[in-house]
């Protein structure tokens, strides 16, 4: 009997201990080999605990980011978490100012011969974080394959990398097709990071992607799948050092727990607070809370192949039968305000139009006046979002009103992004974020058919885009994309609905933490106290 | 006992020939394209067509299950279509920690219901019985991410004695193992007082009884044994669903594990990575299965006296032929 005893307990102790020990897990190295199982996950994973239980006398700062990215890749990752990690291992030729000018990155000077030739001079003693030191080949093989990135071909569209070249080590010439103003911005932004030619060919695009390799102020470190991504200072960093010695980045869905982790003290900073959360964060003394007008939209597309939104009439009445200011306020509070124009306020060039005032009775003739006297039915698909969904169940109610039946019907992101391919939505939900703070980023969706679901086909708009981007002087540039902004809304093409701000909170801790509208603040300076 | 082993592992080969055929066509067949996610809806025709080349989704149904199932066989599962990892890795990755993960619960589980089980038993229909039954109702109840919430609330938040999230250490584990640990016990209370009921009204007890046994060796000797069989095949069933069902505990508490990972695949259509992970928990569940029938056999003698049939059985055929 004893020993029958013995062997069932036995057997569960085995059951458990297997469970328990857990055996290896992949973890990558910063060299980039992903195919090895490491099994240092456990060590690294325990580090982070002691980090988050840490109080003072930290050099490790903790972010909490809310999702994951799949590959840390500045051609193929539209994601601003992935930028986020992105802007600390790599970098650009050039950067943008505190004022909005451009300041030299890793490139210390670059001037215009002419409108369509831009002359980058490299600095001479950046290296990076594999040894290789940077030279024009980087650049050029950067460049070439920016313009086939699924997340930058669209931005780069106007550079000529036939004939763009490298007159020396340290110099290239990049030739634009046509004047381009925006090439600038976006070799500012996260889509202009350089990456080293050597270490893509060695390494793979899969592997790189997942441990990257740059010349920025931090060097990957690890990447523990659904849980964090470590970075680690750059020794060797060519400009000024940060002071802290690694940031760790984990990924936390839920916004309710993000604010917790902040509050308890387990993380230093949190992105995207929700707005359930933000009063009371921002009531504690401990923490300071910051939010703002960010570079998105969120606007209501109806599609021109739909035969009731192709009359002018009926596009009229879906946008005056809304209240949108008081429907903004019923969802987003102070965390939004009621979309003005079709593109951010934060954004240059922005003009002020709206929103339109509501008028119900007017609706309800345009609507009849459009054929339709006992009103008419139609479907908007939107991906899964409780945001989107609460407003457009108080949009429905104000819809019916004027005689407009709106059925809301929600599918999975993969499905919404297959009908808009196939140009089965009729009216759908597109939110924006231009996060290079571009007008032509923000405004550039209006000529590919708003994510498939527009199609107008106005030549007029794309004309305006084209005209906009090859201008140069800025008080010019600004008035088309006014008159392009103008035109949008007047033809009522779409419904706009909210400018919601971009939030983040930290610890009263964390100095030199700013905000940024873009959502990819600069963490390079921050010091813990 | 080795030969009913040996078949088991046999038959499961057949099993998750099964499963790989369901969960294969499942996915064909969901609506949502895995290489319309990677370029996008901006994407020329050209580009999404290259893409589902390069995927291998535009070769037959046939053809295309045929290389999903010669990978298997070689050990391949393939690399996910979002990030590009080899999805044996990524699996693995997330394994140790679902499988810690359930053991922590179902062991909390056991600890907690079996004992309570038993009082409630034993001691049928008084404050105790009561007290036990109105714990495990309105444990069953109450949602386990409420539960999860309410956790965290006293814990991390007032108390400020455990992490909010993460699954960093021990004092990590705790949160996340109560609380789908209490919410499993419930069912596993309730089975064990049934099933305890059901054993104390048998005649061998009352015969146990009036040999003079102990009332301790009459309840845990006697009774416990026999009543067994059902609390562990539940439990053996609870601890299999803890592998992919503890998606919202995962996610509450930042956990990485394979519920997370599996939910993300799906919602992005990474096929492989969903197909890989189904395998993998169908494979641990058929193996968590099989432990538990196999104990069984040893708390239970008249069941292992079948094996042993079975095996007599076995020899008498060969000895035939």
């Amino acid at each position: 009997m004893k020993k029958r005893r013995m062997t069932v307990l036995i057997l569960s102790a085995v059951m458990l201990l297997s469970a328990c020990t857990g055996g290896k897990k992949a973890g990558i190295s910063a060299q980039g080999n992903n195919s090895q199982v490491s099994g240092k996950e456990t060590a690294a994973q325990e580090q982070v605990g002691k980090e988050s239980e840490k109080g003072s006398g930290r050099d490790t700062l903790i972010v909490a980011l809310d999702a994951e990215p799949a590959k840390l890749d500045p051609h193929t990752q539209n994601l601003p978490q992935a930028h986020n990690i992105q802007q600390m291992i790599m970098e650009t030729l050039i950067k943008k100012g505190e004022n909005g000018d451009y300041v030299p990155g890793l490139a210390e000077s670059w001037e215009m011969p002419d409108d369509t030739t831009i002359v980058f001079h490299l600095r001479d003693n950046v290296y990076f974080h594999n040894g290789e030191k940077l030279t024009a080949e980087d650049v050029i093989y950067t460049i070439n394959r920016s313009k086939t990135g699924s997340a930058t071909k669209t931005q780069f569209s106007d550079i000529d990398e036939a004939n763009t070249k490298a007159i020396d080590e340290l110099t290239v010439e990049m030739k634009l097709y046509n004047p381009s103003s925006a090439v600038l911005n976006y070799l500012a932004t996260g889509r202009g990071q350089i990456l080293n030619k050597k270490a893509m060919e060695e390494m793979g695009e899969d592997a790189h992607g997942r441990a990257p390799i740059g010349t920025g102020p931090y060097i990957f470190t690890e990447w523990v799948a659904g849980d964090h991504v470590t970075v680690t200072r750059n020794e060797n960093y060519w400009g000024e050092k940060p002071s802290l010695k690694s940031v760790i980045y984990r990924f936390i869905s839920d916004s309710s727990i993000r604010a917790i982790e902040l509050e308890s003290g387990g993380v230093d900073i949190i992105y995207t607070v929700g707005p359930e959360d933000y009063d009371r964060l921002d009531e504690n003394p401990e923490i300071v809370a910051l939010s703002g007008p960010g570079y998105t939209h969120e606007i209501l597309q109806m599609s021109m192949e739909a035969e009731e939104f192709s009359d002018i009439r009926i596009r009229e009445a879906m946008n005056i039968a809304l209240d949108v200011p008081a429907i903004v306020q019923a969802v987003y509070g102070d965390m939004g305000v009621a979309a003005d124009s079709v593109m951010s306020s934060e954004i240059f060039g922005h003009k002020s139009i709206g929103p339109i005032k509501r008028d119900i009775e007017r609706a309800k003739q345009l609507v009849i006046d459009a054929g339709y006297p006992n009103g008419f039915d139609c479907e908007i698909t939107v991906a899964e979002d409780r945001q989107t969904k609460n407003m457009l169940e108080i949009a429905q109610a104000m819809w019916k009103e004027a005689g407009i039946n709106v059925m809301i019907t929600t599918y999975d992101q993969a499905t919404i992004r297959e009908r808009n391919a196939a140009k089965l939505t009729r009216f759908g939900r597109s939110r924006f974020n231009a996060s290079s703070g571009d007008p032509d980023h923000a405004m550039s969706t209006w000529a590919i058919g708003y994510a498939g679901i527009l199609n107008c086909n106005d030549q007029h708009i794309q004309e305006l885009l084209d005209a906009g981007r090859a201008e140069y002087d800025a008080e010019k540039r600004k008035a088309i994309y006014e008159e392009l902004q103008q035109y949008c809304w007047n033809s009522y093409y779409s419904v706009p609905l909210v400018f919601a701000y971009i939030s983040y909170a930290c610890r009263d801790n964390v100095k030199g933490f700013g905000f940024d509208p873009s959502g990819l603040p600069d963490l390079t300076k921050i010091t813990l106290e | 006992m080795l030969r009913y082993f040996r078949k088991r592992l046999l038959l499961m080969i057949p099993v998750m020939f099964g499963v790989a055929l369901l969960i294969f066509t499942m996915l064909y067949l969901t609506p949502g394209d895995p290489a319309r996610m990677i370029v996008g809806e901006m994407a020329t025709e050209e580009e999404y067509q290259a893409q589902r080349e390069e995927m291998g989704l535009n070769d037959p149904y046939i053809v295309q299950f045929g290389n999903y199932l010669g990978g298997i066989l070689h050990g391949d599962f393939g690399k996910s279509y979002i990030t590009g990892q080899s999805v044996t890795e990524s699996l693995l990755s997330r394994y140790p920690t679902t499988m810690l993960l359930s053991a922590l619960s179902i062991t909390v589980a056991v600890i907690i219901a079996i004992p309570l089980g038993i009082l409630s038993a034993v001691y049928q229909d008084t404050v105790i019985d009561t007290l036990a039954r109105l714990v495990s109702l309105m444990g069953v109840s109450m949602p386990n991410f409420w539960q999860a919430m309410i956790f965290i609330l006293i814990f991390a938040v007032n108390l400020k004695i455990l992490p909010a999230s993460g699954f960093y250490g021990p004092s990590y584990w705790i949160m996340p193992a109560f609380t789908i640990g209490v919410h499993t016990s419930c069912s596993i209370l309730r089975t064990t007082r049934s099933s305890m009921l059901e054993t104390i009204r048998q005649d061998y007890i009352r015969t146990a009884r009036a040999k003079g046994a102990s009332e301790k060796r009459v309840i845990w000797i006697h009774a416990l044994r026999n009543a067994l069989i059902p609390v562990l095949t539940i439990v053996g069933l609870r601890f299999g669903a803890g592998l992919g069902g503890a998606v919202v505990i995962e996610s509450i508490f930042s956990v990485p594990g394979l519920g997370k990972l599996m939910v993300d695949a799906i919602k992005q259509r990474d096929y492989p990575v969903v197909q890989g992970g189904v395998l993998l928990i169908a494979v641990s569940f058929s193996m968590i299965n099989l432990l538990v029938d196999m104990l069984y056999a040893y708390v239970d003698p008249r069941i292992r006296s079948q094996y042993n049939t079975y095996k007599k059985k076995k020899a008498g055929k060969e000895e035939k032929v």
